[in-house]
């Protein structure tokens, strides 16, 4: 019997789900990082001990995902990303070999028959040719890998994972690491999408530059018991409110630029609910703050309720295995 | 900002037709049955004329592509007035293609339409109108006339072309015999809160069935017995057990003549329980396709009312077979009469915590006649161990009232959580986490010891 699979190829972290015999899903995941180490012998065999994805280039071993983070701890060094706002990043020089390496560890060959979904971000802001390279580029990875392809918007990936209950009609918004997406859909058709490139890593960039703290401690801080709730005595979680509230402003202008600007859309049986997703979702009263942005505009339709996804961090994945699963 | 817009000339629908597809949504299973059953009805809407969307019969236009992609999904769910209506629409759509003026063929085809229509007028209420099952009647219905004493021990007295003969009278007819995946699953101990490991880790693996699950197949296709009805029983009588065999959907199907046949081997699985869960003398079982045989009687869909109760569908020649084939599964396969349980006793819904996912028997089987003891009593384990509950949506098909054993049940939780100076609420909460558990641990399991991996259900 073929199989399905999920993938959510994200800035900062790729999730793959599958089904289990039951009807639910179970999820795994990996940093979307890597480091360049010194090869040696004993390196090489402690990474192959612990399962760690890596790749022998040269004088280099290079080590990617999870333990990819501890290791530029240990050697106070940073990791590299093989994607940036949502897409291959151009700047970096492994990046095809290193997205092509996760996929084979993360998702491995394909039996006959098996299907996968990937997510995309919808058009970047700048430059549309970037998201066609991208997209054809992992398409023939995972071809390669024995698959029948398809991907899908992160957005509309969220209203799949979440929508059931209102039809799969609404509002799905992914605050990620390199963007945020946004679909508004229709019975499980999407009618608009965009993306914004304002999202986890401009808020630890941005907040890093004005506190001179590194973007990694910034991070910590962001990871671990933010909230967004008004003033802050700490410089960098003052930091960190000011563009979290920047991100926020930034997509609701673009969802009413967006609903504004389309001619005909149709008529809702109900208000719109509006699904957040995402780790950039999960910091301390970042649904409430999003709620009340939402609520100083209007728009040609109703919103709903706004709540969080269930599952945040494994939405897209799921709403991507479930297009895989569509024509099974 | 690069805002897609994603649906160039899609022509959006009116509400009236999303609460259509909303509702219908309902009688499909999976989050991933419902998404492709929105999409494609979105997609019939599409090739809708734009002359019917304007004309006067405009309503059809906001339930019947709604119809047409259900039925594409799963053909079973829909009703057979819905059925009715589609079939119209099919001739509306046939219509205009025939080398006629195409503004008079449309006019001839909708007056087709709108005759169908009409004669279908009583049931014709839009389908969301998902009629509540009526209130409680008075009292439940009489029992069913008795059925026939059996000797002692039942064996194959003899086997005739496909018709095989056993010693209580029983004949099995094999003439729809198809084959199946073999059957293997694993027991564990009865009861919630145990140590699961052990049993997981040395799982009891097992091949013989545990049990029968009674099914009613609630078909709209069974013409009512009426002797105008005649040619159609005959034809439709064989088509339903052909697609019941090819869908493996029971292992017996009893009409209503009281004829039983064979669908699959006792020793292979059948797609018959879904989600489930049942226990008895100490064993438990989960998800009862791969343990339990079912056995279905052939119904029409009032089977399932509890005004008219079980004398209005199905026959004392059914009765009389059932009692016949239980005694000799049970027999030949030394079936506990304990593990002979109706469906809505043990289908739930894990997504929602809820029992009485699937209805069928309503409360309404006759274990007397058939010669088991009153099963409607026993404890259901569901909602006495994991904390399943139940709406009134199905105490509304009950007939207004829980059967005891669900009534018990809850009592027996409620019991547990006090003993244990818990909040039923934290104690549900807890059981609902270790029932994913298990499921998952044995789907894993199952698995492994049936690496083809079967069908859901
Ligand atoms: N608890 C948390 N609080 C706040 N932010 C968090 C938390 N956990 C993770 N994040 C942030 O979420 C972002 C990663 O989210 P996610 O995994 O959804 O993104 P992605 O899918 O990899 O990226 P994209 O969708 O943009 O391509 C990172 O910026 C990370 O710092
Ligand atoms: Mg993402």
């Amino acid at each position: 019997m073929s199989k399905a699979k999920g993938l959510d190829l994200g800035t900062s972290r790729i999730v793959l789900a599958t089904p289990n015999d039951d009807e639910s899903f179970s999820y795994s995941a990996q940093l979307n990082a890597f480091v360049a180490l010194p090869y040696s012998k004993v390196t090489e065999r402690a990474l192959q001990k612990k399962g760690v994805p890596h790749a022998v280039e040269g004088k280099e071993i290079i080590a990617y995902g999870d333990r990819a983070a501890e290791f530029a701890n240990l050697l106070q060094g940073d990791t590299r990303r093989p994607m940036q706002t949502g897409l291959l990043n151009p700047q970096e020089p492994k990046s095809l070999e290193m997205i092509e390496l996760a996929l084979k560890r993360m998702v491995g060959p394909a039996d006959k028959g098996d299907k996968i979904c990937f997510s995309t971000p919808a058009a970047p802001p700048t430059n549309e040719n970037d998201l066609i390279y991208h997209e054809r580029t992992v398409r023939q990875m995972l071809e390669k890998l024995g698959y029948q392809v398809r991907s899908l918007n992160e957005g509309l990936a969220v209203v799949y994972a979440e929508l059931e209950d209102d039809n799969f009609t609404g509002i799905g918004v992914s605050f990620g690491g390199g963007m945020c997406n946004v679909c508004v859909s229709y019975m499980g058709m999407p009618a608009i999408s965009f993306s914004t490139v304002r999202a986890g890593d401009y808020i630890d960039r941005s907040a890093s530059s004005v506190s001179g703290e590194t973007p990694a401690t910034v991070r910590l801080h962001k990871e671990t018991g933010f909230a967004l709730n008004g003033l802050s005595p700490n410089s960098v979680e003052q930091a960190l409110s000011v563009y979290y509230n920047d991100v926020i402003e930034t997509v609701v202008n673009g969802l009413a630029t967006a609903l504004a600007s389309r001619g005909k859309l149709p008529k809702l049986e109900r208000p719109a609910t509006v699904v957040l997703a995402g780790g950039t979702a999960l910091a301390g009263s970042f649904r409430n703050e999003l709620d009340k942005a939402l609520r100083k505009h209007s728009y040609p339709i109703d919103l709903g309720e706004v709540r969080l996804a269930s599952d945040p961090l494994n939405t897209t994945a799921k709403g991507a295995l479930m297009a895989a699963m569509l024509d099974m | 900002m690069n805002i897609r817009d994603e649906s160039g000339s899609i022509a959006w629908p009116g509400q009236e037709f999303q609460r259509t597809v909303a509702s219908l949504a309902r009688r499909l299973e999976s989050p991933v049955e419902r998404l492709a059953f929105s999409r494609r009805a979105l997609a019939e809407y599409q090739r809708t004329p734009s002359l019917l969307r304007a004309s006067p019969l405009a309503r059809f236009s906001e339930v019947v592509p709604a119809l047409e992609a259900l039925a594409s999904c799963r053909r079973h769910k829909l009703r057979w007035n819905e059925r009715a209506l589609l079939l119209g629409w099919r001739l509306w759509r046939f219509v205009p293609a025939a080398p006629l003026h195409p503004r008079r063929a449309a006019w001839v085809a909708g007056a087709l339409l709108a005759v169908s229509a009409v004669a279908l007028a009583p049931s014709l209420s839009p389908p969301e109108a998902e009629s509540p099952a009526p209130a409680p009647a008075a009292a439940k219905p009489a029992r069913l006339p008795g059925a026939a004493e059996f000797p002692l021990e039942v064996w194959l007295v003899e086997t005739q072309q496909e018709m095989e003969l056993y010693s209580n009278g029983l004949q099995v007819s094999n003439e729809f015999l198809v084959h199946g995946d073999p059957r293997s699953y694993v027991v564990l101990p009865a009861g919630a809160g145990s140590d699961w490991s052990a049993a997981l880790e040395k799982p009891d693996v097992r091949s013989r069935p545990a049990g029968i699950v009674f099914h009613t197949t609630v078909s709209e296709v069974s013409p009512p017995l009426e002797r105008e009805q005649n040619q159609l029983i005959r034809y439709r009588g064989r088509q339903l057990l052909r697609y019941l065999a090819r869908e493996k959907l029971y292992h017996f199907v009893i009409d209503r003549f009281g004829r039983v046949y064979r669908l699959l081997p006792e020793s292979e699985v059948a797609y018959h329980a879904g989600f489930s869960v049942w226990e008895h003398a100490g064993e438990q079982y989960f998800n009862l396709n791969d343990s339990f045989l079912g056995v279905a009687f052939e119904t029409r869909p009032e089977a399932l009312d509890s005004e008219t109760g079980p004398e209005a569908a199905v026959t004392p020649a059914q009765v009389a077979a059932a009692a016949q084939l239980t005694r000799m599964l049970r027999d030949t396969l030394s079936i506990p009469e304990g593990n002979c349980v109706t469906h809505e006793m043990i289908s739930l819904n894990p997504n929602n915590h809820l029992i009485g996912y699937h209805t069928d028997w309503a409360g309404l089987f006759p274990f007397e006649q058939i010669g088991l003891p009153a099963q409607y009593e026993t404890p259901l384990p569901s909602v006495a161990h994991w904390g399943f509950r139940f709406d009134d949506d199905f105490v509304a098909v009950l007939g207004g009232r829980p059967f005891p054993g669900m009534t018990r049940a809850e009592r027996r939780f409620r019991e547990e959580a006090y003993a244990r100076g818990l909040d039923e609420a934290e104690l549900r909460r807890r059981r609902a986490a270790e029932y994913r558990r298990i499921t998952d641990a044995l789907g894993r399991l199952r698995r492994d010891v049936r690496p083809d991996g079967a069908r859901g259900h």
